[in-house]
Order: structure tokens, then C-alpha cells, then sequence
């Protein structure tokens, strides 16, 4: 099959495709935007002269980009903001599914061999993420021009006067399509197009066990012992290695190794929390609704990791951040505490320093989850509007037999709570716990002046219950407010004519 | 006549259910045989295994003196590109398609350029008398309009044979009938052998012979649609 003959049969569709494929478009745009704006920053260097010292960095008004230890947070930062949008592109690719495995069906039947089948599917996705990475380089350049604009003390908001390495700009413009397009052929790896139809074959297994709990409390682990083993290690005068003495990776690697583990494992610990709900929905539950979701949650277990993963993410980091802000509000308490004892004579409000650096760090945090958090409702929006449109028929079918259509949005609502509370709180309790293990939860300073014994201020970091119940409101609220905004569709997918549709 | 398809001792079963039982049927070059038989005997089942849709469980299928059934996937998608047509009673046609595009399809499919799958696409659609379809998606078409566009596509490249499952299933009588003229007409013209699949005695008398299934194997009576007259199976 020529190239010009796949593209056009890829693109080949309906209303719907055409959705399906602008969406997937743009999420590739604000990813090559989020990785070329990551490069850029990383261009910069993680090392170097601080603010305040002579050199480039007094370029940029940011502090995080001014610092240079700061910029591989903000690296990374960009970096984790694409996953809530590829994840979102994800939820995409099921729009219009049926229509479309009716098309690849009809298009095997007229003699396209698996292969070119599996062509046709990836080269959909690969053609709408290299036009979304084209508009994404396009965006990047305008952005640079735009925004290289210094202000009255020769300063600029973002790096916009340096360029990334060619290579960079290139192996990201280019290597998005085809991860893109080797992920939607990855995806299809369990569907087989076959002339008659399209077959999904799901793998059979028994019910999901709280084996994915283990990689958590590795997680908790890596965070609770890592500070303790290193002042050990310190106060024993252990002599590491000359290689761990220069391996400068390690710690960030643990670290990051812990919080990936802890966020795979908060994931996959949904599918025996949704199954567990629905077991004790069906054994306790004593209206039709609930027992209805009960049933399809005992059913696929997993539909709330799949379409909550990147909700259930942010729980993670928005309590990780909650307890980072405690830990700092506790440690700058503790200190200002200190500089009083140390100043008796001055008023204790001229003594409080400016901490406006780690309050906008923070506001930037909270900002980062908001986003991802929205982008991840959209998802699940998509997500629940096409399982919706999927059990069309089925719903119309309860609905001709004397169902109430409330009774089919209370199961709709009952469903999407039960499997997303408990991991949820679950998500949130690590992310606060992980921060807690791994900073302490007691901070003692002391001073001395001369031989007088010293002076010393002991705070325990409190447990940030006022911020958790905020990331766990804000998460289930957009579980709410996407399934009520689903509902909108429930009359439509519920119409006795779905019953006629071919 | 020499045999250009032979379906030979065909058992295929979905699950625990049988469809067919060791069914064998021998198709010479250029004949037209209809397989009939009621709903639920075996009809379709045999048609898929023996236009390479299907893998049997058993037993085999020969075309033109080459064991087809066991060929991988690709390699018989390849021979129904090339060698076989398939026509359905509906829902073969890509919707998101105009009518030319859906002929040109198999062509586009083999590496034909562009200019010259529509060429041979609208060259069909002239002879089956709807050219004035062209442009027009299946959602857009009449039931017969798209039949004759399946029935081009089936056609357009020129196959030796042409598996046709209840190809008047969805249609009225006027349609049906045109249809099957066509069907008959352009395969007498061009020798296509054609097998085709019916439970109606008035499409099984275009058949040069008939082959009555029942239960998954061949009706032992050999009394067709067509009659008392019985019809040989091989």
C-alpha cells in the first residue's frame, strides 16, 4: 500500500474520527510545547553561579529559572505535565471506537492483511501527532518571538533567548508521531481485525488482589529509611566507595524511583478497591442502583484505573505537597521561633522573613495539579460520554423494559464514587506519608550564646488535614462533575431508536 | 472441467457448536453453484473457510491446486485481494467512503496508484449502471445502489472466483433481481467461477448446480431449493 493511499484511509472517517483526531492532534501539540520548553530550560544548565552573582542569570526574573538548582525541578515539572495530556490523548483514542472497527472490519474484507490493518489504526494516530507536533514546533517558535521581550531591568519572564540544541528540537518534533503511532500499535496489540468484525481479547483473571500495596510501602520504605541510613552512614564515618562518593544520580534516582512506585502502585491498588466496593455494594447495597454499579464494578474492576490514573496521580503529588507545605510552615515557625529567643528586644513581626519565593514555588505546585487535574477530568469525561454511546443499546433496552433513566444515572454516579473514593484518600494518604517518612515529623533547632547551655525549639509537623481534605474534595468533585456533565447524554443513549440502529 | 476450488472434508466448530461436519464440495472453473440450505446449517461457515476468512478445524481447501487453508493470515488476505471476491448481504463497505474509493479499495490496498484504482473503479461503476453513485457514501446510497458498489468492488480485480453470502438478503424483489443479473452476466462474461450462499429457491436458479446443506453436512436427501430434481454435491 502506497504512503499517500495509508494517509488517506487513516484519516478516512466520520464527525466523530475527525474529533478523535483533533484532539489527538492538539494533546501532541501541548506535549512537543511542554517537552521544547523542557529542553529549553535544560539548555540552561543545572549548574553554575546562583542569583545574586555576576552572569546569565541574572537574565531571567523567575527565581527558578534564575537558580540553578532549581531548573531540573522545572524540568521535570514540564516533563509530568504531558503525562495528564498523552494520558488524556489515550482517553481520546476510544472516541468513535465502534464505528471505527466496523471501518478497519470492511476495509480487511476488501483484502488488507493484518498488518496493513494494524497500519491503518497507527498511522491514524501517527499522521494527527505529527500535524499536533508541527503546530507544537510552530507554537514554540511564535512563543520564543513573542515572549523575548526584557522588561525595565533587562529581565525576561521565561528563556526565550535561548534556543535548545538542534538535535533535541528534532528528536522531540519528530520522535512524538512515532512513539504515537508505535503506542496506538501497542494498544492494539489485544484486537484482532478480522473480515467478519473486530475481536478485543480480554485476558481472564480472577479478582484483583492488594498485591500492588506491596509496591507502596517499598515506596514508603526508599522515602522513610533514605535520611536515616545517610546520617547513620555519617555518624559511623562510613567510608563509601570512591564511584557512590561521585554517584551524584543516586539519590535522585531512589527518590524518583520511590515516588514512581508509589504512584504504579496507588493505580493499580484501584482495581482491588473498586472490586472490593462492589463486592460490599452487592452484599449491603439495597437499592437497584447500587446494587446495578456494585455489579459492573465486580465486573471490570479496572475501568477506574484506567480512566482515573492520571486523577489518581495527582492525589499523590497534591498530598505530597500538602505535606511538604506543613513541613516548611512547621520549619519556618521554628525558626522564626528561634531568631525571637535570639532578638528579645526587637518586635517579633519586624523578624518575620520573606518567604514569598516558597510560597509562589508552592502556588506553581498547586497549579501544575490543577492542570493536570482538569485535563484528567476531560479524559474522564471522554471516557464515561464513550462507554455511554458503547451500552447504548443495552441502556435502551432497560429503558423500553420500564427502567427509570434516574435509576440509570444513580448507577452511573454510584459507580464512579465507589471507585474513586477509596483510592482517592488512599492516593492522598501516601503522597502526605511518603513527604512525612521521608522529611521527619519533628523539627528541633537550637541555639547557644557563650557557655550557657542551649536554647532549643522542638515543633511536630502536623498532619495536613485541612489540605488533604482539599485535594480529595477537589478529585472526587471532578469525578462528580464529569459523570453529572455525562449524565447530559444518558437521554439520548437511552432513546428507544438506539433499539432500530444497524 | 477442471476444478479450481475443492472443499474437502470441512469440519468447523464455534465453541462446543458444530457448524460444519465434514462437508466436501468440489467447484469446477466457471460454474456458478449455489449453497443452500436453511438458517443455522452451515451455509456461511463454509463460505468463510473456503474464501480463507476462516481457518477450518479440520480438513482442507485446495484453489487452483494449492492447499489455501493453511496459509498464514496475511497470505490469505493477500489471495482474496488478488484471486477472490467477496460479496456480503451488507455492511462491507467502508461508510467513511465515497462508492469510488470503496471500489478502488482492493487496488489501493495491492499498491495500485491512485489515478488508476479510480480509473478501473469508475470504468465498474458504468458497467453495473451507477456511475451516477460515484461520489456518494453507503449512508447516501439505496440498498440496491449499494449492493452493485459491493458487487464492483468484489469485481474490480477481475478474480478467478466469487463468494457471494446471501447477496440479495437485504434487498426487494426488483433489486434482488438486478443484482443477481448482474452478478450472473459480468461472471459469464469475464468466467468467474462464482459460490454463492442463499436459503431462497428464486436466487438458487441462477445457479448452474446447487449443493443443499443441512446440519453442518451435505442434505443426504440432495434435494435442493430448486426441487424435486436431486443435485449432485461433487
Amino acid at each position: 500500500m502506497r504512503l499517500t493511499a495509508l494517509t488517506r484511509l487513516a484519516v478516512a472517517g466520520t464527525r466523530t474520527d475527525t474529533v478523535r483526531i483533533t484532539l489527538t492532534g492538539l494533546a501532541a501539540a501541548a506535549a512537543v510545547l511542554a517537552w521544547l520548553s523542557a529542553a529549553t530550560v535544560a539548555s540552561l544548565g543545572f549548574s553554575g553561579s546562583d542569583l545574586g552573582s555576576a552572569g546569565d542569570n541574572l537574565r531571567y526574573r523567575p527565581d527558578l529559572l534564575q537558580q540553578p538548582g532549581l531548573r531540573p525541578g522545572v524540568v521535570a515539572t514540564l516533563i509530568l505535565l504531558t503525562v495528564p495530556v498523552l494520558a488524556f490523548a489515550g482517553q481520546c483514542s476510544r472516541l468513535g471506537a465502534p464505528a471505527r472497527d466496523r471501518r478497519l472490519a470492511a476495509i480487511r474484507l476488501a483484502g488488507a492483511t493484518p498488518r496493513q490493518a494494524l497500519a491503518l489504526a497507527s498511522a491514524e494516530t501517527g499522521v494527527a501527532s505529527a500535524i499536533g507536533s508541527a503546530l507544537g514546533l510552530g507554537a514554540f517558535f511564535l512563543l520564543r518571538v513573542l515572549l523575548n521581550n526584557p522588561d525595565a531591568n533587562g529581565q525576561l519572564a521565561v528563556p526565550a533567548d535561548v534556543l535548545p540544541p538542534v538535535w533535541s528540537i528534532v528528536a522531540i518534533a519528530a520522535g512524538l508521531p512515532i512513539l504515537a503511532a508505535l503506542a496506538a500499535a501497542w494498544l492494539m496489540r489485544r484486537v484482532i481485525v478480522t473480515p467478519l468484525g473486530v475481536v478485543h481479547r480480554v485476558r481472564r483473571t480472577g479478582a484483583p488482589k492488594p498485591w500492588p500495596g506491596v509496591m507502596v510501602a517499598i515506596a514508603l520504605l526508599i522515602f522513610g529509611l533514605y535520611n536515616p541510613i545517610v546520617l547513620y552512614a555519617d555518624d559511623r564515618h562510613w567510608h563509601s566507595p570512591h564511584w557512590l562518593q561521585n554517584a551524584t544520580w543516586l539519590a535522585p534516582t531512589l527518590l524518583f524511583g520511590g515516588a514512581f512506585a508509589a504512584m504504579l502502585g496507588v493505580c493499580f491498588s484501584s482495581g482491588w478497591f473498586s472490586y472490593t466496593a462492589g463486592r460490599l455494594m452487592r452484599r449491603f447495597g439495597g437499592s437497584a442502583s447500587v446494587q446495578l454499579a456494585g455489579a459492573r464494578l465486580i465486573d471490570d474492576p479496572w475501568s477506574t484505573s484506567r480512566s482515573m490514573a492520571v486523577i489518581l496521580v495527582a492525589t499523590v503529588f497534591g498530598g505530597g505537597a500538602a505535606a511538604f507545605y506543613a513541613y516548611t510552615e512547621t520549619q519556618n515557625q521554628v525558626s522564626l521561633q528561634q531568631t525571637i529567643l535570639q532578638n528579645p528586644g526587637d518586635d517579633p513581626r519586624s523578624l518575620v522573613t520573606d518567604d514569598s519565593f516558597f510560597v509562589d514555588t508552592l502556588k506553581l505546585i498547586a497549579l501544575a495539579i490543577m492542570i493536570a487535574l482538569v485535563i484528567a477530568a476531560l479524559g474522564q469525561l471522554v471516557s464515561i460520554v464513550e462507554a455511554m454511546v458503547a451500552r447504548r443499546r443495552a441502556y435502551a433496552s432497560l429503558v423500553a423494559t420500564g427502567v427509570p433513566r434516574a435509576t440509570l444515572a444513580r448507577t452511573a454516579v454510584w459507580q464512579a464514587l465507589a471507585g474513586a473514593a477509596p483510592p482517592v484518600v488512599f492516593g492522598t494518604v501516601v503522597g502526605v506519608g511518603a513527604i512525612r517518612l521521608f522529611s521527619g515529623t519533628k523539627i528541633s533547632q537550637s541555639f547557644s550564646i557563650g557557655d550557657a547551655p542551649p536554647v532549643s525549639t522542638t515543633l511536630h509537623v502536623p498532619w495536613p488535614w485541612a489540605q488533604m481534605g482539599l485535594t480529595v474534595g477537589v478529585a472526587l468533585a471532578a469525578v462528580l462533575l464529569t459523570t453529572a456533565i455525562g449524565m447530559l447524554f444518558i437521554k439520548s443513549s437511552t432513546s428507544v431508536e438506539e433499539l432500530r440502529t444497524a | 472441467m477442471s476444478s479450481i476450488l475443492t472443499v474437502r472434508g470441512i469440519v468447523k466448530s464455534y465453541g462446543v457448536s458444530p457448524a460444519l461436519r465434514g462437508v466436501t464440495i468440489d467447484v469446477a472453473e466457471g460454474e456458478i453453484v449455489a449453497v443452500t440450505g436453511p438458517s443455522g446449517c452451515g451455509k456461511s461457515t463454509l463460505l468463510y473457510c473456503a474464501s480463507g476468512i476462516m481457518r477450518p478445524d479440520a480438513g482442507e481447501v485446495t484453489f487452483n491446486g494449492s492447499r489455501i487453508d493453511t496459509w498464514s493470515e496475511s497470505r490469505r488476505s493477500e489471495l482474496r485481494r488478488s484471486q477472490f471476491g467477496v460479496l456480503f448481504q451488507f455492511g462491507q463497505l467502508v461508510a467513511e467512503l465515497p462508492a469510488a474509493d470503496n471500489i478502488a479499495l482492493p487496488l489501493l490496498l495491492r499498491g495500485t496508484p491512485r489515478r488508476n484504482a479510480l480509473t478501473a473503479a469508475r470504468t465498474w461503476l458504468d458497467r453495473l449502471g451507477i456511475a451516477d453513485v460515484a461520489g456518494k457514501r453507503p449512508g447516501e446510497m439505496s440498498g440496491g445502489q449499494a449492493q452493485r458498489v459491493a458487487l464492483a468492488r468484489a469485481l474490480v480485480t477481475e478474480p478467478r472466483i466469487l463468494f457471494a453470502d446471501e447477496p440479495t438478503g437485504a434487498l426487494d424483489t426488483l433489486n434482488g433481481e438486478t443484482v443477481l443479473n448482474q452478478i450472473t452476466r459480468v461472471t459469464r462474461d469475464q468466467g468467474t467461477t462464482v459460490l454463492l450462499v442463499t436459503h431462497e429457491a428464486k436466487v438458487a436458479a441462477y445457479a448452474d448446480r446447487e449443493v443443499p446443506l443441512r446440519d453442518g453436512e451435505l442434505d443426504p436427501s440432495g434435494l435442493g431449493l430448486r426441487g424435486a430434481t436431486p443435485v449432485g454435491a461433487a
